[in-house]
């Protein structure tokens, strides 16, 4: 049962509504977004804010989506903290300029509302959005339910921001299943969030008094050299993440407090690996499956995907018998992404823990704790060369 | 009404998620939301297949939607009809709750654009059918969602209305 102090402070919001709060409290100056299914109503909660006054924030209506990361490219450059909203097709449309946003190391954040891709027309949830910009050069952050995604917008803010860091942030909430879903959250005050995160201090800025140029012709040389520095800059961003969970965690008395979430028994026999809804829902299953006298079960919940926990995911192969890696997309002609990075890591990690795959909960397919208590029994008889 | 409910839940203390069903939606089309009501966190996110409660606003719809009985003998359906239809004989939940919210709601004055506006009344009846959460917890949940709308005061009324008016038949 809830608290009565809890009781009183409680909103119900969906997803969106929690992240449309959690970016007002974060102040962001600059706004430019397109709206797209099921993002559309962050943008549109901020958008009637701005219009009304009840948010200082310059509001850029753009045409597309291609150009709404040119302008937040543009606002984050001259120095404005910058954030905007996307899902699906709209993603890929603005990839050219999520990729500058990346590669020229622009501060600012977005939310990636996961939709599937065409074609069929679907518009319910998956992850193939969220994987097509893994080599982007972005932070990507996966919340688990509506209080995760409000509490990670600041901390998203925050890390991209830190001058140790310095690259464009993503937190990722699932299409409908977050976005739409109206669930308790017990709303930051703005004094926790304006304690928590510092005014943006950029490090170089477009200022006609003081001109610098971002881009430029860069040689091959420079240009490695540039890739190298993005590189250790996402390596350190792991430790940034954590304590940028942990100070939240200490701040809310909400545990977020790494770049994975433990389950169950921690050395169990088998361990589900996975990403977003589906390792709560991965979670009830676990419980079923520790009662069915078949061996014991964990789960491991990644919270960053970019940078990748590289140390946490060698710790829970060290921890389990065996691994069921959850992807909700496909990648053709090869093995589903989530998995391929796992099992790539554990190859150079020398570990030779089982991996198996379990591709499910593609363009919305309902995935409940029942049907996945009987498919990890499947993929549990899945051969592994 | 999954805003309301969720909201009345919290009130009671209870942790509570609203899932609505997307899909084509328009006007006069059939809509489906369900809630989770538990004492302790939900970590299930998959819409409900078998329901404890059933609450139809429009009584032609159950039986198109389930067509054997989810109850055996436990939970509640509650209707907006004033009689028992027909149909509804395979269902066997431990209470059944009819109230002709449709009636309570125009006579209220809660009418937008020539549509009664009958989900907030009908957890009146839900409530006087089900216990599951009290009506206490549903006038904060009105106060909460309303505000100082229009409506406010008109659907405190219908829902103690309905919640008064509720026939509530043991199996």
């Amino acid at each position: 049962m809830l608290t009565e102090e809890k009781t009183k402070n409680i909103k119900i919001w969906t997803g969106n509504d929690a992240v449309a709060n959690a970016v007002r409290l974060s102040r962001p100056e600059v706004i430019a977004a397109y709206p797209i299914t099921p993002s559309t109503p962050i943008i549109k909660t901020i958008s009637n804010w701005a219009a009304k006054g009840e948010m200082d924030v310059e509001y850029i209506s753009v045409e597309s989506e291609h150009a709404a990361m040119a302008g937040c490219v543009g606002a984050s450059a001259a120095g404005g903290r910058t954030f905007t909203a996307t899902a699906s097709q709209g993603l890929l449309y603005m990839m050219e300029m999520v990729y500058m946003a990346g590669f020229t190391r622009l501060p600012m954040t977005m939310a990636v509302v996961n939709r599937s891709l065409f074609a069929g027309w679907n518009i319910w949830v998956d992850h193939h959005d969220m994987y097509s910009m893994r080599d982007a050069g972005w932070i990507q952050i996966i919340a688990k339910n509506n209080q995760e995604a409000h509490d990670m917008i600041p901390v998203s803010f925050k890390v991209s921001e830190n001058h140790d860091v310095y690259v464009p942030s993503a937190v990722n909430i699932d299409g409908f299943i977050l976005s739409h879903v109206a669930g308790q959250v017990e709303p930051l005050s703005q004094k926790l969030v304006d304690d928590f995160l510092p005014a943006f201090d950029p490090i170089f800025k477009l200022d006609p008094a003081d001109p610098v140029s971002f881009g430029s012709l860069t040689l091959p040389g420079r240009y490695a050299k540039l890739r190298q520095d993005h590189l250790e800059s996402m390596d350190r961003a792991r430790k940034h993440l954590r304590e940028g969970f942990e100070e939240m965690s200490e701040l809310t008395g909400r545990n977020w407090g790494s770049l994975v979430e433990i389950y169950g028994e921690e050395n169990a026999d088998v361990g589900i690996i996975s990403l977003g809804t589906i390792a709560e829902e991965t979670e009830e299953a676990v419980d079923i499956l520790n009662t069915m006298g078949i061996g014991s079960f964990g789960a491991t919940r990644l919270r960053s995907f970019r940078p990748f926990p590289f140390e946490e995911v060698v710790d829970a192969a060290r921890r389990y018998g065996q691994i069921i890696v959850i992807d909700r997309a496909y990648s053709m002609g090869a093995n589903a992404p989530l998995v391929t990075e796992i099992r790539n890591h554990l190859q150079k990690a020398n570990i030779s823990t089982p991996v198996k795959s379990l591709i499910t909960g593609v363009g919305g397919q309902e995935v409940p704790y029942t049907l996945l208590v009987k498919m990890f029994q499947e993929v549990m008889k899945q051969e592994v060369a | 009404m999954g805003t309301i409910l969720a909201y009345a839940a919290t009130y009671d203390g209870k942790y509570v998620v609203s899932i609505p069903k997307y899909g084509a939606e328009r006007r006069g089309a059939p809509v489906q939301n369900s809630i989770k009501i538990d004492d302790k966190p939900i970590k299930r996110h998959a819409q409900i297949e078998n329901a404890d409660d059933i609450v139809s606003l429009d009584s032609s719809l159950v039986p198109r939607f389930f067509k054997e009985d989810l109850f055996d003998g436990k939970g509640t359906l509650t209707l907006n009809a004033s009689e028992y239809p027909s149909a509804y004989d395979i269902y066997t939940p431990e209470k059944f709750g009819l109230c002709n919210v449709q009636e309570i709601t125009q006579s209220e004055g809660l009418v937008k654009s020539g549509s009664a506006m009958t989900g907030i009344p009908m957890l009146g009846a839900y409530l006087a059918t089900s216990d599951a959460l009290t009506m206490d917890a549903l006038h904060y949940a009105i106060d909460q969602v309303f505000g100082k709308n229009k409506y406010l005061e008109a659907n405190h009324k219908a829902v103690d209305r309905t919640y008064r008016e509720t026939k509530v038949r043991r199996r």
